[in-house]
């Protein structure tokens, strides 16, 4: 079985790029929330984080899931855009 | 709600389809057409509104409760905003005559809107994840959009390639964008300026640079990462491509200015250092590619691509007068590209053909039409009085002020380099007639020709009076700057 | 388990999703391997949540909780698209998505 050339290639190069992370990961470390200034939403995991977690996300982000909303109607719009029953006109 | 031009127009995208259901009742289609256009001249006119709030400070609409957002308006916000209505509102009357042909009306114009909304809504984020949501929004609906036609091979296949591009690229920038939440704890530009303002440079704020340039230099259409640009844009309806070549490109630029001046001000030095190397590689590549190509829609394409690379230039000199003429370029080169895509439209609309050999002549039979095109094509080029050399010229002296004068001669060189395919195109109108079916095409109809003369008009007004625009770049490059300052 | 694991695992995530999309010919699983560059993102946001010890960041939490939602309407599209790319073409090979040239 003759080997894929694209996929040979692929394999080398995605390996390297492996190698070449695992060093890298290796010399420093992530500077983690160093430039951080004080958060006051921090939620203690020992307690009911679902619901602490669910009343921040409509409270302080409702723009994202109203964004999302109409994200998810545009993909919908468009699936029956591109899905559409009709005759195949002319024009370019 | 949150604010007037965006939740009009999100209320316009629920309600087009029943508006385009209820025209399909009285079998008259174009009125979800007609439906869209006034939710965008209603929209345009509360953006009005805004902007004399916008001018001193920038808009915090309310940050608590259930309608809170973070929003931030500013004059860039406001600026941009009107370059995508506009062109939005001159692309939608013409697409009620463009698109009478086609199936699907009513959900043709959900997604033109769906599109504007995202691009407004990305200029008016103040946080980074809230303008990621807007931005996936527009990316959806162009995706859409541009595969429209697909009982058609050509659209389906470079739609295709455009989706699988520009959603690595979307999910390249989300990454940089969770490296930059890491080592800041927030994604809001004014936190993430206060945050990284005085960060060190080290290898992780790079590579987070380097994602965050990748992901939304797939779809400014950077050089390496251009090729869907072509294809997407000539495949797709050509008042699609009036606003993909100048609204979605300069929705790009907008996002990697806005991340750039926010969070990257620690590596200014080397990051725009990268972007002067890559705004050189796009305008030559976009100036040599079209020199061989025979389909007018592509030449424009490619056009597009050079743009971005003088845009590019004067946004990697980091300096005011650079970001004004960044700026100015963007609605420039709105105005003339539209003009020039609906031009184009108009004569394919007639011919039937994108090749230029089947276009011989056709300035003597859509007189109209043929001067509009030429002027925007005179225009695009950076001819004196009109508005594409007054954004150039701040460019390039730009470019010797910061010291960087090769940069100049290079905008200065590919101005000129331009002139050979654009001159091309204007030699193909102005030809002897050759073929029967130029011998029998007749004007483009009133509803397609309003827009671009309107568009055309605006480009000889502001080439001979450029004040308004520049007086407008300058202050949003001032907003823009001023978020280091951290306000 | 500390920090800078998570993180590599996120980046080879990437490196495994950006592979994929190299390699492969067949067009479903180029959408896949989007999916697994943007599950590669949601990783690593939901990995530096738990910085500070015995807490957790909200607002990563619903970053990805928004991204997920976005990354199924992006494959709807690209599912729709591949149906009309299929009628065309008459394969899945991407390969053979070519005859745009130049």
């Amino acid at each position: 079985m003759r080997p894929d050339t694209t996929n040979t290639i692929g394999a080398i190069l995605g390996i390297s790029a492996g190698i070449l992370l695992v060093i890298a990961l290796s010399q420093g470390s992530f500077p983690v929330m160093e430039y951080a200034t004080q958060n006051a939403h921090y939620i203690d995991t020992s307690g009911n984080v679902g619901q602490e977690y669910s009343s921040f996300l409509w409270s302080s982000r409702s723009i994202d899931l109203v964004a999302q909303a109409f994200a998810i109607f545009a993909a919908a719009a468009g699936c029956l855009a591109m899905l559409r029953v009709g005759l195949e006109r002319g024009g370019k | 709600m949150f604010t007037l031009p965006l939740d009009t127009l999100l209320f316009f995208v629920a309600t087009s389809p029943f508006a385009g259901w209820a025209a399909g009742r009285v079998r008259r289609p174009s009125l979800s057409g007609a439906y869209a256009a006034s939710g965008l001249a209603v929209a345009l006119w509360a953006l009005y509104g805004l902007y004399g709030e916008a001018a001193s400070a920038p808009v915090y609409p309310p940050q608590a409760g259930f309608f809170s957002a973070s929003l931030r308006i500013d004059m860039l916000s406001v600026f941009m905003a009107s370059i995508f209505m506009g062109l939005g509102l001159a692309v939608t009357v013409y697409s009620v005559k463009y698109m009478e042909r086609d199936t699907g009306q009513p959900l043709y114009y959900t997604l033109l809107l769906a599109m504007i909304s995202g691009m407004v809504g990305t200029v008016f984020a103040g946080d980074l994840f809230t303008l990621f949501v807007f931005w996936e929004l527009m990316c959806i609906s162009s995706y859409v959009l541009v595969a429209f036609r697909n009982y058609q091979w050509e659209p389906v296949e470079a739609s295709m390639k455009y989706l699988i591009m520009g959603s690595a690229g979307s999910a390249t920038a989300l990454l940089g964008m969770s490296f930059l939440y890491g080592m800041s704890g927030t994604l809001s530009f004014q936190g993430l300026a206060a945050a990284l303002g005085h960060a060190e440079p080290d290898a992780w704020l790079h590579l987070a640079s380097v994602l965050i340039l990748t992901g939304f230099g797939v779809k400014t259409a950077i050089v390496p990462l251009h090729t869907w640009l072509p294809d997407a844009h000539s495949a797709a309806p050509s008042s699609i491509s009036a606003m993909l070549s100048g609204a979605v490109i300069g929705c790009g630029v907008y996002a990697l200015c806005r991340v750039g001046f926010a969070a990257f001000t620690a590596i200014q030095g080397q990051w725009l250092g990268a972007l002067v190397v890559l705004s050189v590689l796009t305008m030559f590549a976009g100036n040599i590619l079209p020199l061989l190509q025979t389909d007018l829609k592509r030449v424009l394409a490619y056009s597009s691509v050079a743009h971005i690379g003088y845009m590019l230039a004067g946004l990697s000199l980091g300096t005011q007068i650079g970001l004004t003429g960044a700026l100015m370029h963007i609605f420039n080169h709105a105005l003339m590209k539209g003009a020039a895509f609906l031009c184009a439209g108009a004569i394919i609309y007639r011919l039937e053909t994108r090749q230029m050999d089947g276009m011989a002549g056709i300035g003597r039979r859509m007189p109209v039409t043929a001067i509009a095109f030429s002027i925007s094509l005179l225009a695009l080029i950076g001819l004196p009085p009109l508005n594409g050399f007054m954004s150039e010229l701040a460019i390039v002296t730009a470019a010797f002020e910061s010291g960087l004068a090769w940069l100049g001669v290079a905008v200065v060189l590919n101005s000129i380099l331009s002139a050979g395919y654009y001159l091309r195109i204007l030699r193909v109108i102005i030809q002897p007639v050759r073929s029967e079916s130029v011998e029998g095409a007749g004007e483009a109809p009133a509803a397609m020709l309003i827009p671009a003369c309107a568009l055309v008009a605006l480009i000889v007004a502001f080439g001979i009076w450029p004040d308004p625009v520049m007086a407008f770049a300058q202050q949003s490059a001032a907003a823009l700057l001023a978020i280091i300052g951290g306000r | 388990m500390e920090l800078h694991y998570y993180i590599a695992f996120a980046l080879s995530l990437y490196l495994i999703g950006i592979y994929c999309l190299a390699t492969k010919r067949n067009m479903i699983r180029l959408i896949l391997g989007i999916e697994i560059l943007i599950n590669a993102a949601n990783v690593n946001f939901v990995a530096l949540a738990h910085a500070v010890p015995g807490f957790v960041d909200p607002l990563a939490h619903s970053i990805v909780t928004v991204s997920i939602g976005l990354a199924g309407s992006v494959t709807a599209v690209a599912v729709t698209i591949v149906v009309y790319a299929y009628r065309h073409y008459g394969t899945l090979d991407i390969r053979m998505l070519k005859r745009l040239k130049g």
